[in-house]
């Protein structure tokens, strides 16, 4: 046993060795998921950060029920810190603050809006959206579509009233009626109590996610190196020694393991240090990181085991780390994903690594990371014991 | 007979439909050296890929130093010392460094491992450049590195494959030399080679080996009788040559003696140990050699002979 040991680790330091000296693997595995994180979350916008926009608001009517929605929803919007809602006199000033970005969407109320909901004829409502701003242009739609809604059911109720009073519909009547009618606070709130927002700053999510897509990278130098040596012919000359060609295989995927957790490990620490990234509770990440090594080496391995040489493991490996990057959110947040993609992300190790850094962003300690080391535990086991066998028959072929 | 270091019986492997092995058999015993000629493609390096525990056997037995080997087995390969093909060497590392390396997978550890490590230095003269990086050696002192990571554990059976493959002669020669010297000193050595020439110098028996079957086996003077083919000898001399011509014609194991335009033609059986007497009988009989030239019928021919084919093709 103690021989068995003494050779796997003769194997992974001569192998840690060659890669210290190769810098190219120092690059992969360290500077560039550092520097790409770094230029990721200042260069993109911050895709876990909250929504917030700007709108100006031209009242060109000044009725009733103008007056709440300026009072109602829109007013609701910049108490919540959605909007920042700023008053204007006329149309062509509000278009021309879209038009050169000072504001997102312009809401355009036209004069005798509120005689036309009081008359019961269609009535309009404009919204300007900016060319870069169309979230911002959609959430005011939804919003005044909402409040059309409330208008047409005080309308109908108005209306009912009215008919059945026996009195004449007064349009100047309706318009001040539904005035007072919308300004009433809703009788029914709805509740928004979700569960925790599972939602790390914008440092940290693409520290993380290059984290986790460069891992793979670092991760494949010490299986794929398997095949180069089967090539130079040292891996027969090693497996003529006195060891088995399990203790070849150990010590390869030991190297695969020490890089990986190097690699993500300096990326952690370096990002926290020096750009901000806030990884949280140092135990559960560290955790988190072993785990998902494990299951990158596995991944790896599986991946050496299907390739003829090195040159084909590498090309592989690559399409299989960008591939399960994309599809596992290393490039944007699985919370803006459609739900069919958001499923299909829990079969990739980048979701389960990346779900769990946002719980511990947030602050959860290392309970609530289980579900992930255990998902990539399993990751790593399953395609590392199918990785073995396949990788068996890489080290014994001729 | 000793107890063979190794013994193979009856290997066999196959690729697919392709037979690479077919039931061979053979021992070396220590201190013996033991070629397997034949040309490329014709099971050496299956072979000796068996009996390093590299490739699993379709059939057959391995024994070496008394040790059955196969894929899994780990101490039995501590009597091996393992020459590949190819230079299997780690270019980034120094000779110092690589010896080490696969010391340590040898088992060896602390001042023994430096020491033996020194040793094989010395031995395969490169001191000097111990602790310069593989990649800036020339080919011969890779070579030479390649085979002395086989000597590091002091096997008791060193296998060479195709050790001289892309050698300079000046290289080649020096390997040939150290590995007689080797088998001198008691280690069981088998040798692959496809050349004749070095398989006759080196090996005290030679197996020839073709389309993965022995086809005969024996020493170099057995393998030549196999054929029935004898050793000629021409003495270009002045004097008298028929008489000369005749009175060789008497000597034991002499079968033909013609003398012809200035020379004697004899054929003869060992030419190389009835020398002294053939000239001491010429020149009793009246003829003044001035040269000598012996012609030995050799492996190409028993090649040829045994497979119909050269050994080169």
């Amino acid at each position: 046993m103690a021989a068995t040991v003494h050779a796997v680790l003769t194997i992974a330091l001569r192998d840690l060795r060659q890669r210290v000296r190769d810098r190219s693997a120092i690059i992969l595995a360290v500077v560039a998921p550092f520097a790409l994180a770094y230029l990721f979350s200042v260069m993109l916008p911050g895709g876990s950060a909250a929504f917030h926009t700007s709108y100006a608001v031209v009242d060109l009517d000044g009725g009733p029920v103008a007056r709440s929605l300026v009072n109602g929803p829109l007013a609701a919007l910049k108490e919540a810190g959605v909007a920042d809602v700023t008053a204007m006199a006329d149309e062509a000033g509000a278009r021309a603050k879209v038009e050169d970005g000072a504001m997102a969407a312009a809401i355009v109320i036209p004069a005798g809006f509120s005689d036309a909901v009081g008359a019961g004829r269609a009535a309009e409502l404009k919204v300007i959206g900016g060319a870069d701003a169309t979230l911002a242009a959609g959430v005011a739609r939804s919003v005044l579509k909402g409040f059309a809604s409330g208008v047409e059911s005080v309308q109908v109720s108005i209306a009912t009233v009215l008919v059945s009073s026996g009195a004449a519909p007064d349009p100047a009547l309706i318009a001040r009626l539904s005035g007072e009618a919308l300004a009433v606070p809703d009788p029914i709130i709805l509740a928004d109590d979700r569960t925790a927002d599972r939602v790390a700053s914008n440092m940290t999510f693409y520290a993380a996610s290059m984290a986790v897509l460069f891992v793979f990278f670092a991760a494949q130098f010490g299986v794929t190196s398997l095949l180069a040596e089967r090539r130079a012919g040292t891996l027969a000359r090693m497996l003529a020694a006195p060891i088995s060609p399990q203790t070849v295989l150990a010590g390869k995927v030991l190297v695969s393991i020490v890089l990986g957790v190097v690699s993500m490990g300096i990326v952690a620490l370096g990002t926290s240090l020096l750009i901000g990234a806030r990884w949280g509770d140092p135990v559960a990440v560290a955790a988190l990181i072993v785990t998902t090594v494990l299951a990158a080496s596995g991944i790896a391995l599986l991946v050496v085991g299907f390739a003829k040489n090195e040159d084909q493991a590498g090309g592989l490996t690559a399409i299989v780390a960008m591939t399960l990057a994309v599809l596992g959110g290393s490039f944007f947040p699985m919370s803006q994903a459609p739900e069919g993609l958001a499923q299909l992300s829990l079969f990739t190790p980048h979701a389960w690594f990346l779900r769990g850094v946002n719980d511990l962003a947030s602050g959860a300690g290392v309970e609530a990371v289980v579900s992930s080391l255990a998902v990539l535990t399993a990751i790593g086991l399953g395609s590392g014991g199918l990785g073995l066998l396949r990788a068996r028959s890489v080290v014994l072929a001729r | 007979m000793p107890t063979p270091v190794l013994d193979c019986r009856d290997l066999r492997k196959r690729f697919g439909s392709r037979t690479a092995v077919d039931g061979v058999s053979f021992s070396v015993a220590a201190g013996e050296t033991y070629g397997l000629l034949g040309p490329n493609g014709a099971g050496k390096t299956t072979t000796i890929s068996m009996i390093c525990g590299l490739l699993g056997r379709d059939g057959g037995e391995v024994v070496v130093d008394g040790r059955p080997i196969d894929v899994g087995s780990t101490d039995a390969k501590a009597a091996i010392g393992y020459v590949p093909q190819d230079l299997a060497i780690y270019p980034d590392l120094s000779a110092r460094e690589n010896l080490r390396f696969f010391g340590r997978l040898q088992r060896l550890s602390g001042r023994v491992l430096e020491t033996r490590v020194g040793e094989v230095l010395e031995l395969i003269a490169l001191s000097e450049r111990a602790d310069d990086r593989t990649s800036e050696f020339s080919g011969g002192m890779k070579r030479r590195l390649n085979i002395g990571i086989g000597l590091l554990h002091r096997p008791r059976l060193l296998v060479l494959d195709e050790p001289t493959v892309g050698v300079d002669p000046q290289s080649r020669n020096a390997i040939l030399s150290s590995v007689a010297d080797l088998g001198s000193e008691g280690l069981a050595i088998l040798y692959t080679t496809h050349y004749m020439e070095e398989a006759e110098r080196l090996c005290d028996r030679i197996g020839i080996i073709d389309e993965g079957r022995i086809r005969a086996e024996g020493t170099r003077r057995e393998l030549v009788g196999l054929i029935g083919e004898k050793d000629r000898v021409t003495l270009v001399a002045g004097g008298s040559l028929g008489p000369a011509a005749r009175a060789l014609a008497s000597v034991e194991r002499v079968q033909e003696a013609t003398a012809t335009d200035g020379r004697i033609e004899l054929v003869v059986e060992e030419a190389r140990s009835l020398l002294p007497r053939i000239l001491q009988e010429a020149a009793a009989a009246g003829a003044v050699v001035r040269s000598v030239e012996v012609v030995e019928p050799d492996l190409e021919a028993v090649f040829l002979h045994l497979t119909g084919k050269a050994l080169r093709d």
